[in-house]
C-alpha cells in the first residue's frame, strides 16, 4: 500500500471521470440504458394488461353462458375487432353534427341487432346490459392493441422517448382499465352505477308517476311540484344505456311550443384531485358528457327559444362513475335533489313549465 | 504503516462520499411512494322502503334488484314496498404508504 501514492489514485480517478462524462455527454449509451430500463417496465405493465382482458374474457363468457347463449366466445370475438366508427369529415364544417348523429345512430343500431341474433329472446333491459359488457371488452381490447402498438414501434426504432412516455402513462392507464374490469361486474349484475346519478336525481323527482316514450330509449314523466309542472327526462330502465337525451330535450320543447321557463340538466362529473366525491356543484349549460349530437341539440334547442339552462353536476371519480354507486356519491344525488327543487322553486313561477333532465346511465334505475 | 499525506485525506473523503452516494440510492430505491389498496369487501345494499313512508328495510343485493322495483306490500300499511336505493359501502380505499 505504501507504494501507491495518493497522487497515483487521484490521476486514476480522473481519467475515469473524464472518460465517463464523454460518455454521457457523446454517446447514446445513457439514452439506451434507460431504453432498456423503461422497455422491460412497460412490458411487465403489458403482460398486467393482458392479465385483466383475459380475466375480462372468462367472466363476459360465464355471464353469458348465464344467459344461455350457445357460443359465448365466437359472440365476444366477432364483436371485438368490428363496430368501429369512421368520424366524419371535418374540414367541411357544415353538418358534422348531423352527419356523427347519423352514424352514432347507426352504430348503435347494428350493435342492437347483432346481439339480438347472437342472443334472442332477451329482454330490454338485459340487452343493454350484454351490449356494454361487449363494449367494456371491446375497448379494453382495444387499448391493449394500442399499448403494443406504441410499445413495438418504440423498440423498432429505438424511439426511447416514445418508451418513456408509454412507461410514465402506464400506471394511470391501468388504473382506467382496471375500473373498466370492475365495470363488467356492476354491469352484469344491473346495480346502478355513479353515472347513474343524473337518472336517479330524475326517479326521486317523478315518484310513481308514468313515463311516456319520447325517443329511443328515453322516456318522460309528467309531475307537479309546488305548482309548477315538471317535465322530466331520462333513459328507459333498468337496463344500460344512457338513451337520446339531447333529441328528448328537443322534442319536448318543441312539443311544449317552446313555452318552458327553464331547462335543468343533472349529470355526473368527473372530480378534480382535490375535490370530494359527492360534491354538487351548479352552473350554467348542458351538463352532459357525449362526443356531440346530444349536446348541441339540447344547446339549440334552449337557444332557438331563448330557454335558460342550468346544469348541476355531482362529482366523483372515473372508478365511481362507472362501478356501483357508493355512499358517497349516493349522497350527492340526495342533495342534488334538493338543489334541483330549490331551483325549481326560486328561479321558476307557478304555473310554469320546467324541463329536467337526469343525464348518464340509468343500470339498475327504472 | 500507511503515511497520512494531506492528499490522502481527499482520498478519504473521496471514499466517503462515494459511499454516501451508495446510501442514498439504497434508500431511495426503498422510500419510493407506494399506493397501497386495501380491499374490504366491498358490500351492496338495497334499500326498500313503504310508499307512505311508514316501513323500511335493507337487504343484501341480488342479481334482479334494481331502483323502482316493487318487491312486495307493506306490512304495517298494506300500500307497495318499492326499492329506494342501491349502493355499495366499503370497497377499495386508496392509502399512501410514507
Ligand atoms: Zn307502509
Amino acid at each position: 500500500m505504501n507504494n501507491v501514492s495518493s497522487s497515483d489514485i487521484w490521476y486514476i480517478v480522473l481519467i475515469a471521470i473524464f472518460i465517463l462524462s464523454f460518455i454521457l455527454n457523446f454517446t447514446d449509451i445513457p439514452q439506451r440504458m434507460q431504453l432498456w430500463r423503461f422497455a422491460s417496465y412497460v412490458r411487465r405493465r403489458l403482460v398486467q394488461l393482458d392479465e385483466i382482458e383475459n380475466d375480462i374474457r372468462r367472466r363476459l363468457v360465464s355471464y353469458l353462458s348465464k344467459l344461455n347463449v350457445a357460443s359465448p366466445k365466437e359472440v365476444i370475438d366477432n364483436f371485438i375487432n368490428n363496430y368501429f366508427l369512421i368520424e366524419p369529415v371535418s374540414i367541411e364544417p357544415t353538418d358534422i353534427i348531423r352527419r356523427l348523429a347519423h352514424l352514432i345512430n347507426v352504430r348503435d343500431a347494428n350493435v342492437k341487432e347483432y346481439v339480438e341474433r347472437y342472443i334472442p329472446k332477451l329482454q330490454k333491459p338485459e340487452k343493454h346490459n350484454v351490449i356494454v359488457a361487449l363494449e367494456i371488452a371491446s375497448a379494453i381490447n382495444i387499448v391493449n392493441k394500442v399499448l403494443k402498438h406504441y410499445f413495438k414501434l418504440g423498440l423498432k426504432n429505438n424511439n426511447w422517448i416514445l418508451l418513456m412516455q408509454l412507461a410514465l402513462s402506464m400506471p394511470e392507464i391501468l388504473r382506467i382499465v382496471n375500473a373498466y374490469s370492475k365495470a363488467l361486474d356492476a354491469f352484469s349484475l344491473g346495480t346502478p352505477i355513479g353515472d347513474g346519478a343524473g337518472p336517479l336525481v330524475v326517479r326521486y323527482l317523478v315518484g310513481s308517476a308514468e313515463p311516456k316514450v319520447i325517443t329511443e330509449d328515453t322516456v318522460y314523466y309528467e309531475v307537479s311540484l309546488n305548482n309548477r309542472r315538471v317535465y322530466a327526462i331520462k333513459a328507459e330502465g333498468p337496463g344500460a344505456t344512457v338513451g337520446r337525451p339531447g333529441e328528448a330535450v328537443d322534442k319536448l320543447i318543441e312539443m311544449l311550443g317552446g313555452n318552458v321557463a327553464r331547462v335543468i340538466t343533472v349529470d355526473a362529473a368527473l372530480r378534480l384531485e382535490s375535490e370530494d366525491t359527492g360534491e354538487v356543484a351548479e352552473g350554467v349549460g348542458a351538463a352532459i358528457g357525449d362526443v356531440g349530437p346530444e349536446k348541441i341539440s339540447i344547446e339549440r334547442a334552449v337557444t332557438k327559444y331563448g330557454i335558460p339552462l342550468d346544469a348541476v353536476v355531482i362529482k366523483m371519480s372515473i372508478e365511481e362513475a362507472i362501478n356501483t354507486m357508493t355512499k358517497e356519491v349516493y349522497d350527492g344525488v340526495l342533495k342534488a335533489l334538493e338543489r334541483v327543487k330549490e331551483l325549481i322553486n326560486s328561479k321558476v313561477r307557478e304555473g310554469e313549465a320546467v324541463i329536467v333532465v337526469g343525464v348518464g346511465n340509468t343500470v339498475g334505475v327504472l | 504503516m500507511v503515511q497520512f499525506t494531506s492528499l490522502d485525506y481527499l482520498t478519504i473523503i473521496l471514499l466517503i462520499l462515494t459511499t454516501l452516494l451508495l446510501i442514498f440510492t439504497i434508500i431511495s430505491m426503498f422510500t419510493q411512494k407506494r399506493i397501497s389498496k386495501t380491499v374490504i369487501g366491498p358490500k351492496i345494499i338495497v334499500k326498500i322502503k313503504c310508499l307512505n313512508n311508514d316501513y323500511n328495510e335493507e337487504k343484501e343485493f341480488n342479481k334482479g334488484y334494481y331502483v323502482g322495483l316493487e318487491t312486495g306490500k307493506c306490512p304495517k300499511c298494506g300500500s307497495k314496498l318499492v326499492v329506494d336505493a342501491i349502493y355499495s359501502v366499503g370497497g377499495t380505499k386508496e392509502k399512501e404508504l410514507r
